[in-house]
């Protein structure tokens, strides 16, 4: 199979994984009687009068029948067109993208899972070497702590020590109130303060992360070292390093991709319980605040786009291997 | 036949034995066992040093701190629980020996006792003469603050001779030393045989009560105008006759609730923290091993039907797993719990379906190798079935990874199920370890470290034991993860 064919092959399973969430999100949201309760008790309330009752039925499309409402959400997932939120009344997609929740998201995650890949790696590749050594059980046993630990008590625990006790970092928020009514302050403030404000959440997501990628490192990495290969490189004489980072991690590589991809998931939600004890205004506090205040539409978009976004990590996990990994595409 | 069961007995509990010996000898093993023991051993004793529910009990006052910070410097403030009256019902004549009375008391026109009315005890005070009479229990209250709360049962009283023209008076007091005296509760007596109680609770913090001492409008909370130093303090009433006439009073009895108790504190709602911990064990446990059993099975009976059959059956069931596998679990779970409604049956349902499918891809791996081999081959000649080879000859095979993965998955759901509880989405009926973190954070009391702290310990400690076992088992079933010695 060329490479072009294996993309191709991709990029279908990709477009059938799209429908399938969209399905699911479907069915999902007609299990709630919501809003088709709601106004159904209006009908029998002699307060209000059948215009009003007309009015919501067509505000919310319950004059149609579930066939047309499936055919303009079906639509309305495709073209980010997610009608309004309940509680703000505003676009949803404006209140993702345009309200920087977006952008705060991307930053936070961003900036934590590259944190937590390079520390993961790192420190995997290098215990890899000294396998039973006092720092092998150590960094093994802080990873299987961090990841037994809850990520809302880390959270918790750093906003009482760094915030409450040292009065080092603020416990929460993504930038201060203040920038909302006066304006951003100069860049080099701006840049220092959002920093501060980052460093927190971002330490507790990738505290969350290093973990799993150091076990997993870890793990490829012994199995790698064992091969004659890895042998010939220290019989030819070559640094040490250069045989872990060259030789060994480059074919114990393969599988971190995949696993990154496939735990991305985990760490969206990560993210949310990060994004909901630092009241950072993310997504996933947003997707929290829409579930808790009843705001299907929100719900709705916000579990479609996660959906969404793993599946996208997925395909480019895909192509990445189909990349650096020729033999997958004759699979 | 008996016998052959009784000597397969006795292999299976030598085979047991000598796999617990292996994983004793295992050091990660052995600390994964013993802690789990230690929690499972807290998850159980639990409702027994704890019968009631803690959620339902107010232990102390609200967010008390421990005990023992009353032990040190800044701690001097600190009051402890204090139940003033022992027998506040009047059930037996004896209950009338930590009462004291007036000097009219004295009088021969008086006479004190106890009497049991419909099943209801009470101290029955008659009057041949107009006079007024007090009773009242004298006690020290040891601490420099004031309490966080007290609280008085529902004082009842019942009276006979009274009328609108000659009333009984009855006033319930609390007195600090002989300087200050605090009316509770006061009324008029004027029917006769019917039990009256006051119209408000007797709480100190119920915004009446100070309405009624004459107190209100002060800065201060009613507690420690009241308490507001070490002294002795008087409980009591005083009933004042204007014609012959019977009272009888029950349920007359005082309970400080204080700001320090036991080993964590109280929460919020004055619940013991310590209590709320070991029966959070419970949920924690209990989710944990039900739901990802529930997974694990799901994923076992997937696998093997995947491996075991070819073609369309086994590449439905693997489409179907990985789409499944690509929906993002916790906000899936958020959605849904909201959808179903947050019990801890649902919760358990929605971990346990939704935690299958890693697993499922795992054993349906190791079928398609297992099945390529000649002892199956030699079995179906024999005439096995499908079902035959698949319960016993593959399911064999693969038994040692379902423990690996089973103690894989009790953390992931023990810690999924901490997270729906921090977000509020966890059984409100059920208390859990994600709970009394969500609870101290809705009050914002991030300082009480023994509220935060233990529970968060808890968590990690139940899940690293199952971690620490998964590990090992895998160690021990997977020769080539063996170490070389």
């Amino acid at each position: 199979m060329s490479l072009r064919a294996y993309i191709l092959k991709r990029i279908v399973y990709t477009i059938v994984l799209v429908l399938f969430v969209i399905i699911v999100n479907w069915f999902i949201f007609q299990a709630i009687p919501g809003v088709e309760g709601a106004i159904g008790s209006l009908q029998g309330n002699p307060r209000a009068t059948s215009q009003q009752y007309q009015h919501f039925q067509e505000l919310y499309g319950l004059n149609k029948s579930p066939l047309q409402r499936f055919e303009e959400y079906f639509w309305g997932m495709l073209t980010f067109n997610f009608g309004n939120s309940f509680v703000t009344q505003h676009p949803v997609i404006d209140d993702i993208v345009k309200s920087g929740r977006l952008a705060n998201t991307v930053l936070l995650l961003g900036t934590s899972t590259v944190l937590g890949i390079v520390i993961g790696i790192l420190f995997g590749v290098v215990v890899s070497a000294r396998r039973g050594s006092g720092i092998d059980t150590g960094s093994v046993t802080v990873a299987l702590t961090t990841f037994s630990l809850p990520v809302f008590w880390m959270g918790l625990t750093f906003i009482a020590v760094f915030s409450y006790l040292l009065h080092w970092f603020p416990p929460g928020k993504a930038y201060p109130d203040t920038w909302f009514l006066f304006g951003n302050p100069p860049l080099a403030q701006f840049i220092l303060t959002r920093l501060q404000y980052l460093f927190l959440p971002m330490l507790v997501l990738t505290l969350f992360q290093y973990g799993g990628f150091l076990l997993l490192t870890r793990a490829t990495m012994l199995e790698t070292l064992s091969e004659d290969y890895v042998t010939t490189a220290r019989a030819k004489g070559l640094k040490e390093r250069t045989v872990l980072f060259k030789h060994a991690f480059k074919n114990a590589s393969l599988p971190l991709v995949t696993a990154s991809a496939l735990g991305f998931g985990t760490v969206l939600g990560g993210a949310i319980l990060t994004e909901t004890v630092f009241n950072w205004n993310g997504l996933g506090l947003w997707l929290y605040n829409s579930i808790i205040g009843k705001d299907f539409p929100v719900m709705q978009a916000m579990f479609y786009i996660l959906a969404l976004s793993v599946i996208i990590a997925n395909f480019i996990a895909d192509l990445i291997y189909g990349i650096i990994d020729p033999r997958i595409r004759y699979e | 036949m008996k016998s052959g069961t009784e000597s397969n007995l006795k292999f299976n509990l030598r085979r047991f034995a000598n796999f617990l010996r292996l994983m004793l000898s295992n050091k990660m093993a052995a600390v994964g066992l013993f802690m789990f023991l230690v929690s499972a051993g807290a998850a159980l004793a639990a409702p027994i040093v704890y019968p009631q529910n803690p959620q339902n009990v107010a232990s102390a006052g609200f967010l008390a701190q421990p005990q023992w910070v009353s032990y040190f410097p800044e701690g001097y403030y600190l009051s402890s629980n204090m139940v003033v009256v022992n027998n506040p019902g009047f059930n037996s004549p004896s209950a009338l020996q930590e009462w004291s009375y007036s000097n009219t008391a004295q009088s021969p026109y008086v006479s004190i006792s106890t009497a049991t009315i419909a099943s209801t005890g009470s101290i029955q005070v008659f009057s041949s003469s107009p006079l007024s009479l007090t009773v009242y229990k004298t006690f020290h209250y040891p601490y420099r603050g004031p309490p966080s709360r007290f609280t008085l049962p529902s004082v009842a009283v019942r009276s006979q001779g009274a009328s609108a023209s000659n009333p009984i008076v009855f006033s319930l007091f609390l007195n600090r030393g002989v300087e200050r005296s605090f009316t509770l509760w006061s009324k008029n007596l004027t029917t006769n045989d019917a039990w009256i109680s006051p119209s408000y609770p007797l709480d100190s913090g119920s915004p009446s009560l100070p309405i009624a001492a004459g107190v209100q409008g002060g800065l201060l909370p009613f507690t420690e105008v009241v308490f507001s130093r070490e002294d002795d303090y008087t409980l009591g009433f005083t009933v004042t006759f204007s014609a012959p006439g019977t009272i009888n009073v029950t349920s007359l009895g005082l309970r400080l609730l204080g700001n320090a108790y036991g080993l964590l504190g109280a929460d919020s709602r004055g619940s013991d923290l310590f209590a709320e911990l070991l029966w959070g064990a419970r949920t924690s446990l209990f989710v944990g091993l039900v739901a990802s059993f529930i997974g694990i099975g799901l994923g076992l009976l997937v696998g093997l039907m995947a491996g075991y059959k070819t073609g369309i059956v086994d590449e439905v069931l693997m489409r179907f797993t990985d789409m499944m596998l690509v929906l993002p679990s916790l906000p899936l779970l958020l959605v849904l719990v909201a959808v179903v409604g947050p019990s801890i049956f649902n919760i358990i349902i929605l971990i346990g379906f939704l935690g299958w499918m890693g697993f499922a891809r795992v054993i349906r791996s190791q079928v398609l190798s297992i099945k390529e081999r000649p002892f199956i081959e030699a079995a179906r000649a024999a005439g096995a079935g499908t079902r035959k080879i698949l319960t016993t000859h593959i399911f064999r095979n693969v038994v040692s990874l379902t423990y690996v993965n089973l103690a894989l998955a009790v953390p992931a759901a023990i810690l999924t199920e901490a997270a729906l509880s921090f977000l509020g989405l966890g059984d409100p009926l059920s208390i859990s370890w994600g709970q009394i973190i969500s609870n101290a954070q809705a009050v914002n009391a991030l300082n009480d470290w023994w509220w935060i702290i233990p529970p968060g310990i808890g968590i990690a400690f139940v899940s690293l034991s199952f971690v620490l076992i998964g590990y090992s088992l895998d160690e021990i079933f997977n020769p080539k993860l063996r170490r070389r010695r």
